[in-house]
């Protein structure tokens, strides 16, 4: 397991080459903004990620972009443990682009990066700059290619809550269903996966709900809008 | 006194070679005797843990066990979270619960005050056993103890104690400790290898295996209705315990090379005869020696 996490993460830090049909996005400013320390600042952000799961031969992240006005992308990512966090902006060139994308990701920490299982690094891409806490529309990310027979995580900060998520979409109304509590190891900035079906999720706007019972109670529900563009 | 003990074992062995006392036949059998040490005391042995405390949260993954069939009578139960806001009637008397493999059942106190079981399973997390009717249970189970009655719990299954604090955690195990207790050599006999307090706000594991793969099957219970928190007593064999700590990597409690040492009765009293033995041998070695001596000079005065 930690030899194929170990591969996966060479193969996504270490291979930006790409076929001449793909799109690569470039950094809004010169600078590529990321901390590694045991001092990183958590936010109290409930959705930590929304990302594809990836299969074994896939080479980099990238954003599965729909049509969207926005010229601008954020794309943040944070390890499970809270040591890694990411915060960058991306600069889209023309508007009304669709499409897999592949934004810059020149890290200094390939090495512990690369050390990650999967699931242990959280993706969120959304439009717009990245002062934005709570961003209501979500891009689909993922670490390498996407296929349709894959899943999709939310991976939520919970605050050790039970958590439910609701799907919303042409294809499925009011689906109601389970998440997973990660049980293993440090859980400083997310404590829960919610997986979907990427078949359940039609193109265009996805109504998700994420409900959370803690304590007895019901907490207020996050709502986010998943952007999806068909792989 | 031990430690005084220890001084004297090790300058009669270190006096005993020095002196010459101790001879090639004498070094191959102290060889052999170093070796056998070495060897026994890394030969892997049982370790029960014994961990008592007070927390405000803890979860067991039960088995199918008579252990884990509880007393919920007078309980309310939510079993569909969409109706949480109706008035729940409390479960009739004599109902018992009777959980599915691998239901997991996370205990925890609510800032009410209320001792809260919430139940959750892929599947069915068990059966409600009342005196008309069974009742099968859905996948996510909420359970509100009644909190007027103190109540002893056992369980048995693997478990989780406390809470890596983050944001929005506010159930946190609030103190504790660990007793290691180990199998003496060569007896069935246990002696305490070790005892290690917790911090507020630790997270506890019991792992069956040095790789922290598999958590161990322990038996234990808790005490609820005593004080307004959980008072917990887990046993259980393991290979060492993981401690979640913020702000650090966090560590693994196991017995020390050491603690066999100094506190296995059996090799302290092994190790206490060899140094006598040894004393004995320098000491038989040093009047031999001098009646050799005065014999030798007996022998010229005499000539």
């Amino acid at each position: 397991m930690k030899l194929y996490a170990l591969i996966l993460g060479l193969f996504i830090f270490n291979q930006p080459l790409l076929a001449n049909n793909e799109l690569k996005i470039r950094l809004a400013k010169d600078t590529f903004y990321e901390e590694f320390n045991a001092d990183v600042p958590v936010s109290g952000r409930v959705i930590t990620g929304v990302l594809a799961q990836s299969n074994k031969d896939l080479t980099q992240l990238n954003i599965m972009l729909p049509s969207v006005e926005s010229d601008s992308i954020c794309l943040k990512a944070q390890s499970i443990d809270g040591t890694y966090y990411s915060s960058n902006e991306y600069k889209l060139l023309t508007k009304n682009i669709e499409g897999p994308v592949y934004p810059d990701y020149p890290t200094k920490y390939k090495d512990q990066l690369s050390k990650l299982d999967r699931n242990n690094l959280a993706l969120l891409a959304f439009p717009g700059d990245c002062s934005n806490n709570k961003p209501d529309t979500i891009f689909l990310s993922a670490v390498g290619e996407v296929s349709k027979a894959q899943t999709i995580s939310i991976l939520v900060n919970s605050g050790r809550s039970n958590v439910f998520i609701n799907l919303k979409n042409n294809l499925a109304k009011h689906k109601t269903q389970k998440c997973q509590r990660i049980e293993q190891g440090k859980r400083t900035a997310y404590d829960t996966i919610c997986n979907l079906n990427l078949d359940s999720l039609s193109v265009g706007k996805n109504s998700i709900a994420i409900l959370r019972r803690k304590s007895g109670r019901s907490l207020p529900s996050v709502k986010l809008n998943l952007m999806y563009r068909d792989v | 006194m031990n430690k005084l003990s220890s001084q004297f074992k090790f300058v009669a062995i270190l006096s005993a070679i020095k002196s010459g006392s101790v001879k090639f036949g004498s070094l191959i059998f102290i060889l052999f005797l170093a070796v056998a040490v070495v060897i026994t005391l890394f030969v892997e042995r049982e370790n029960v843990y014994t961990i008592t405390g007070q927390t405000e949260t803890l979860s067991v993954t039960l088995t199918n066990t008579p252990l884990n069939q509880w007393d919920l009578s007078l309980a309310t139960l939510l079993d569909d979270i969409s109706a949480s806001n109706e008035k729940l009637e409390p479960l009739p008397g004599s109902t018992y619960f009777s959980p599915s493999n691998n239901t997991t059942a996370s205990i925890q106190v609510t800032p009410e005050g209320k001792y809260l079981i919430i139940l959750n399973n892929s599947g069915s997390v068990g059966q409600l056993e009342t005196s008309k009717n069974t009742i099968n249970l859905p996948d996510y189970v909420e359970i509100v103890l009644p909190t007027k009655n103190t109540k002893v719990i056992p369980f048995e299954g693997t478990i989780r104690i406390g809470e890596d604090v983050g944001n929005g955690v506010d159930t946190i195990l609030l103190g504790g400790n660990v007793k290691i207790v180990e199998k003496q050599l060569f007896r069935n006999n246990r002696y305490v290898a070790g005892e290690y307090e917790f911090d507020t706000g630790d997270r506890l594991e019991l792992y069956e295996d040095k790789a922290h793969t598999t958590l161990s099957k322990v038996k234990g219970f808790i005490q609820i209705g005593y004080s307004k928190n959980i008072s917990f007593t887990v046993h259980g064999e393991g290979k060492s315990l993981n401690v979640s700590r913020l702000g650090t990597e966090g560590y693994q409690i196991k017995p020390s090379f050491w603690s066999r040492i100094t506190k296995d009765p059996v090799i302290a009293a092994l190790s206490t005869l060899f140094a006598t033995l040894f004393l004995l041998m320098e000491f038989v070695d040093l009047f031999y020696k001098h009646l050799t001596k005065h014999r030798n000079t007996d022998e010229k005065n005499n000539k």
